[in-house]
């Protein structure tokens, strides 16, 4: 599977799974938690399709496994935490700042004369 | 059922699911995905939620990316799928001309449509295995198993087996296909498995053979006991020389393991 490489734009499974572990690193079902939080419930993933997505990105050097603090493990049970690489944080800051750009023009679209209402 | 004793079945269900990844991939992940569901199913239990239905959901979506992830690792790139449907187009072709020329194929929508989805899966079947093991019997114990069930499913659908076109005793051979797709589930694709799920399926066919004799198929308008015999062996065959060729892949297998051992 050697020779993953991901660019702009994104899919909405690795998009939202960079953004989880921009904040924080995070194990598969708190990864699955965050990218409901930040979808608002849009964005759901089943375990497939999170473990495939993240075989592939640890494949391409987007995120790694993280070194497990006390913290991380105090719950005893065998957790692997992910963390977003530094290639990773570039590729996920590129794609905000092309969505950005897409909102930015979009403001300044009228349908039939009326301008569209973006928040 | 207790929802205790429910949630550890589901989980025992997904678990044995997970064994169809990859290996590479089950090793590298299984322990965490099985964690993963643990917490999705407690999340349910505490929320009330229907949590077979979620369960199921979760098993189909696994399934998928099995599937996914099994055409990833065998590098079944889209040369081989392109290879897989032009073949099976180059096949396909041949009852079109045939009804172009205005011969007695007349072949609807549906027969192409059901044809060619067999074909594919035969042929990409083909394609996946070819490329799993440069063992010769590894490659040759799917390929006949894959291309005897296609030719029987065929077989059944367009022409019948026994007796006339719409024979109910013809639905029979259904279930063999089913009992087919079963005991390669539960083998695992696994070579020596593989070898005794096929023997069972020759298995299945002699008492097919014996219980349709019994019952008096062979007196069905358009049937014979040759033909009650001979339909059930030929497939019968089949599926032995499809058991022998796993058989064999499987203790050359175990010999190289053997050899390796030796070296270390």
């Amino acid at each position: 599977m050697a020779g993953n490489v991901y660019k702009s734009p994104l899919t909405p499974a690795v998009f939202h799974i960079l953004l989880a572990l921009s904040t924080q690193n995070r194990h598969g079902y708190g990864i699955m938690k965050q990218v409901e939080m930040d979808s608002e419930g849009v964005v759901t993933m089943g375990p497939g399709t999170l473990y495939g997505s993240i075989s592939r990105m640890i494949e391409a050097g987007l995120i790694c496994e993280a070194e497990p603090d006390e913290l991380e493990s105090k719950d005893g049970e065998r957790r692997i935490y992910y963390t977003i690489t530094s290639s990773g944080t570039t590729l996920l800051q590129t794609e905000i700042s092309r969505l950005r750009q897409i909102i930015k023009r979009a403001k300044k679209i009228k349908l039939a004369g009326v301008k569209l209402q973006i928040i | 059922m207790n929802p205790n004793k429910q949630n550890k079945l589901l989980e025992s269900l997904y678990a044995w699911l997970l064994v169809m990844y990859p290996k590479d991939f089950y090793n590298r992940f299984a322990v965490e995905m099985k964690e993963t569901f643990k917490d999705l199913l407690l999340e349910k239990t505490s929320q009330n939620g229907n949590i077979l239905s979620f369960a199921f959901g979760v098993y189909l979506e696994i399934f998928i990316n099995i599937l996914k992830e099994n055409i990833t690792f065998y590098h079944m790139n889209y040369i081989s799928i392109i290879r897989s449907g032009l073949i099976t187009l180059a096949v396909l072709s041949i009852p079109f001309v045939a009804m172009q020329s205005g011969g007695n194929v007349n072949w609807t929508a549906f027969d192409f449509l059901a044809a060619g989805l067999i074909l594919a899966f035969v042929f990409s079947t083909i394609e996946l295995v070819s490329k799993k093991s440069n063992n010769l019997y590894y490659r040759l114990g799917p390929i006949v198993s894959v291309f005897t069930a296609a030719f029987m499913l065929v077989s059944v659908s367009a022409v019948s087996l026994i007796g006339s076109v719409g024979e109910p005793a013809n639905l029979v051979y259904y279930g063999v296909f089913v009992a087919l797709i079963i005991t390669s589930i539960l083998a695992k694709f696994k070579p020596k498995s593989m070898a005794v799920a096929m023997s069972s399926i020759t298995g299945l066919l002699i008492f097919i053979t014996i219980i349709a004799i019994a019952l008096g198929w062979q007196n069905l308008l358009g049937s014979s006991l040759f033909e009650v015999v001979a339909v059930n062996g030929f497939f019968g065959v089949l599926f032995a020389i499809s058991a022998g060729l796993f058989y064999i892949s499987s203790s050359q297998k175990s010999i190289t393991n053997k050899i390796s051992d030796l070296k270390v």
